[in-house]
């Protein structure tokens, strides 16, 4: 079974702004499949109507087996824990006015039930979780009590995927994770998720502008434009002839030589 | 090489406030010739708004020059008065900078605030402004008739984006600083914007200052690079040189951190081994 | 934990603050103590002793009726204060939870408050107030309704406002993705963020309610004779301000003191709870 199903998908907004339009993808289990489009090609639309913050207006939806309807308790409990996002703004992405270690504690609360495995060996208090979660990402303990004004953009947004992944996700949608962050920072938050990636063997659906980080990140990459599938390829086929105009352009652009 | 448009020679600029001053930027020496386009990059917080701040004249109140010039066209423009160096703005010295949304009033027509730009600094006569300002929408590559009669509102951001640098160029100014000139566009717009501004540097001659975080944009459109980081610049040379050989070690970091493409030649899929 | 010496530390940074909070601190001992300070009964009439001058035994005077003024005023303080408080605590109740929910869950629920807010905020509030308590009758406990009426809107409409612009913090989405409750999000996430400005404004408002408790009672909607409060004493005192003007100068300072406390005191918690607003650093 595919871990997301979509067919011909459509999303308009108020005064008939349509933000999607016949859009379908299918991510099957551990894929990596990234989404190419500019601002107003209707990314974050797609982002959000795959973590279930939009309703699809038209079209078939399945992520998860789930229609995403969210109406059953059961369900949409489920359907948290398993899909989970990494924000596109590392300033607003935690609250200001939460130390590190109760945001990043946040999904665990909500269930309580819950034990993800890279828990094993660690007791139950609030604190220890926080510092393998924070570990899990790379940052230091002296965090733990820290506010977000004290860290930095790459470190706020550690602490974003920590809480993204610390429900043992399947599916992670990344919306333009590293856009608000300094070229030398970007990489090492792609690592980090590549990384997080082939340990957890989770599906990752990687939206972003930036051709490189998309190139970098997937096997398959889908360019959107104007709410419209433009085209799709593997990336080795990234040079071939029968690239869309646009990819052409997208990847010219890109390219120095 | 002839005397340069442009020369930075030591360059300190610190802020202060009632009790402590911190230094900013500085030992900053920096050259731009006539024609040549000459790219500034470096992370945010590095201090290279700031030196284009430095050179129109625009720093905030806070900020001062503490030491170093500013030579254009062979004058000090840092002992200048405030008039002098306002009056600079616009025909000799242009900003492009990535914010477009104030370029024009939102009430008035594009093509009326364009006219009022080129004639409030030339001697031409309305129908003089108005040929000039469709040529250059033209070759910008919008719709002249329609944008010149439209409102800021009615266009999408890239169309205002474009007719802002229409706007600019209309006025030929022999030095311009691209302040992230692509960020805020989508790629589409950027590409036409640079190679706007690249087709008019080679027409009339002008310098560029291209200021960048873009390591891609650097050496893709320029011919000599300055690196910035924490308020000095660390590198400088050739951009093909320092593509080749970079040296500093920021540098070489950012070098590193570009996200690699695929190569054209080799067709293997073997080559994405990923270094983890 | 922040321990005494950084609090102390805080307070020198915020003079407006540490000011304001000094002043009224001695403002309400004084209120809550008035009974115990003052030698006389403030309803006591002695018509031998009527319009004294300042003397000993009764240090601001009397009024026309032999009462002691200052025992008058500590009096109708604990009145005119005690009620700002109150009428602001419920206007707190009431507006802060609808603002909430209404600007949280949005759609129909949010369009019908809105609907009644709109409705109700084209009227100045003062003038609502003085037709509200018109309506009511005259008597201070209509006072506070009237201004609880009109307060909430303000309330519930500046926390909605609030509330709308925090709701698409990417930390507010972050905690919806991850299961947490209505209730969680806006206890944990929304509420720290718009209570610094709830609280300032609820300081400012409780001066400008005790103006609206006093100009009501001047002109006779509010507080009824005998009852002392600050804008009964200056209409009590309006008949004999050219002989005897200190029956008005006094009340009218006391009202003037306690607003500016508050006001100081809203700008203070202003500036402490959110530094970037008050122009600090």
């Amino acid at each position: 079974m595919n871990i997301i199903e979509l067919t011909d998908v459509s999303k308009t907004y108020e005064r008939n702004v349509k933000a999607l339009k016949q859009f379908s993808l299918s991510v099957q289990e551990g894929e990596c499949v990234g989404v190419i489009g500019e601002s107003g090609s209707g990314k974050s639309t797609l982002a959000k109507l795959l973590v279930g913050l939009e309703r699809k207006d038209q079209g078939n939806l399945s992520i998860l087996g789930s229609t995403v309807s969210l109406q059953n308790k059961k369900e949409k409990a489920y359907f948290r824990q398993h899909v989970q996002m990494v924000f596109q703004d590392a300033t607003s992405v935690l609250n200001p006015k939460l130390p590190i270690w109760k945001s990043v504690i946040e999904p665990l609360e909500n269930f309580k039930n819950l034990k993800p495995r890279y828990l094993d060996n660690t007791p139950d208090s609030a604190l220890e979780i926080a510092k393998v979660l924070l570990n899990m990402v790379g940052l230091d303990q002296q965090y733990l009590q820290a506010f977000p004004d004290d860290l930095s953009g790459g470190q706020k947004q550690r602490v974003g995927i920590a809480r993204a992944i610390s429900l043992s996700p399947k599916l992670l949608i990344c919306d333009e994770p590293t856009s608000s962050l300094d070229v030398t920072v970007q990489k090492q938050i792609l690592l980090l998720l590549k990384e997080l990636q082939q340990k957890n063997q989770m599906s990752i659906v990687f939206i972003s502008h930036d051709i490189r980080a998309v190139v970098f990140m997937c096997e398959r990459i889908i360019v959107l434009k104007d709410g419209e599938k433009v085209d799709e390829f593997l990336i080795d086929d990234i040079y071939s002839n029968e690239r869309h105009p646009y990819t052409k352009t997208l990847i010219k652009a890109a390219s120095y030589e | 090489m002839s005397v340069p448009l442009l020369e930075i020679h030591n360059l300190a600029i610190i802020t202060t406030n009632q009790t402590s001053e911190l230094s900013l930027i500085k030992g900053i020496n920096l050259k731009v010739a006539r024609g040549e386009i000459v790219g500034l990059i470096g992370e945010s917080g590095s201090g290279k708004s700031l030196t284009a701040k430095a050179i129109l004249g625009l720093l905030p109140e806070c900020v001062k020059v503490s030491e170093g010039s500013i030579m254009f066209k062979e004058t000090n423009v840092l002992t200048q008065s405030k008039k002098q160096r306002y009056s600079l703005l616009g025909r000799q010295m242009a900003i492009i900078s990535q914010d477009y949304r104030g370029s024009f009033t939102p009430y008035i027509k594009i093509g009326k605030q364009m006219m009022e730009t080129i004639r409030s600094h030339s001697s031409l006569s309305k129908k003089e402004a108005k040929q000039i300002a469709f040529d250059m929408l033209s070759h910008m590559d919008l719709p002249e008739e329609r944008i010149y009669n439209s409102y800021p509102f009615q266009l999408s951001g890239g169309q205002v984006q474009r007719a802002a640098v229409a706007t600019i160029m209309a006025l030929q100014p022999s030095f311009i600083i691209c302040d992230e000139v692509t960020t805020a566009l989508d790629v589409i717009n950027g590409e036409k914007v640079m190679n706007y501004i690249d087709m008019i540097r080679k027409k009339t001659n002008c310098g560029v200052l291209m200021i960048t975080h873009d390591l891609t944009q650097a050496f893709k459109r320029t011919d000599r690079l300055y690196v910035m980081s924490q308020g000095e610049i660390v590198e400088e040379g050739p951009t093909k040189k320092i593509r080749r050989l970079p040296t500093h070690a920021y540098t070489k970091s950012l070098y590193a951190s570009l996200l690699p493409l695929p190569d054209k030649q080799k067709e293997t899929s073997a080559r994405r081994v990923v270094d983890l | 934990m922040e321990s005494i010496y950084q609090a102390k530390h805080r307070l020198i940074q915020y003079p407006t603050l540490t000011i304001s909070l000094f002043l009224t601190v001695i403002l309400l001992i004084m209120l809550t103590l008035g009974p115990i300070i003052v030698a006389h009964d403030p309803f006591q009439i002695n018509m031998t002793n009527r319009l004294q001058s300042a003397s000993m035994s009764h240090i601001l005077g009397t009024d026309q009726l032999g009462r002691d003024l200052f025992s008058r005023i500590l009096y109708g303080g604990r009145l005119t204060v005690g009620l700002g408080l109150i009428a602001i605590l419920l206007a707190l109740l009431i507006g802060v939870p609808i603002g909430l929910i209404s600007g949280y869950i949005g759609g129909k629920l949010d369009a019908f408050f809105m609907r009644i807010v709109d409705g109700i905020i084209v009227f100045p509030d003062f003038i609502l107030a003085i037709a509200i308590a018109g309506i009511l009758g005259p008597s201070l406990t209509n006072i506070v309704i009237a201004i609880v009426l009109v307060k909430w809107i303000v309330y519930a409409r500046v926390v909605r406002g609030l509330v709308m612009a925090e709701k698409e913090k990417e930390f507010i989405l972050a905690a919806k993705i991850s299961n947490s409750s209505i209730g969680k999000i806006i206890r944990r996430h929304l509420w720290p963020q718009i209570i610094p400005d709830v609280v300032a404004m609820a300081a400012i408002d409780v001066g400008k309610v005790i103006l609206i408790i006093s100009t009501l009672s001047y002109i006779g909607v509010g507080a009824q004779p005998p009852i002392p409060e600050w804008g009964a004493l200056l209409n009590d005192g309006r008949g004999y301000f050219q002989v005897h003007a200190s029956l008005m100068i006094y009340p009218g300072l006391a009202i003037m003191a306690t607003v500016l406390c508050f006001n100081l005191l809203g700008d203070g918690v202003k500036e402490y709870m959110d530094p970037r607003k008050g122009g600090k650093s």
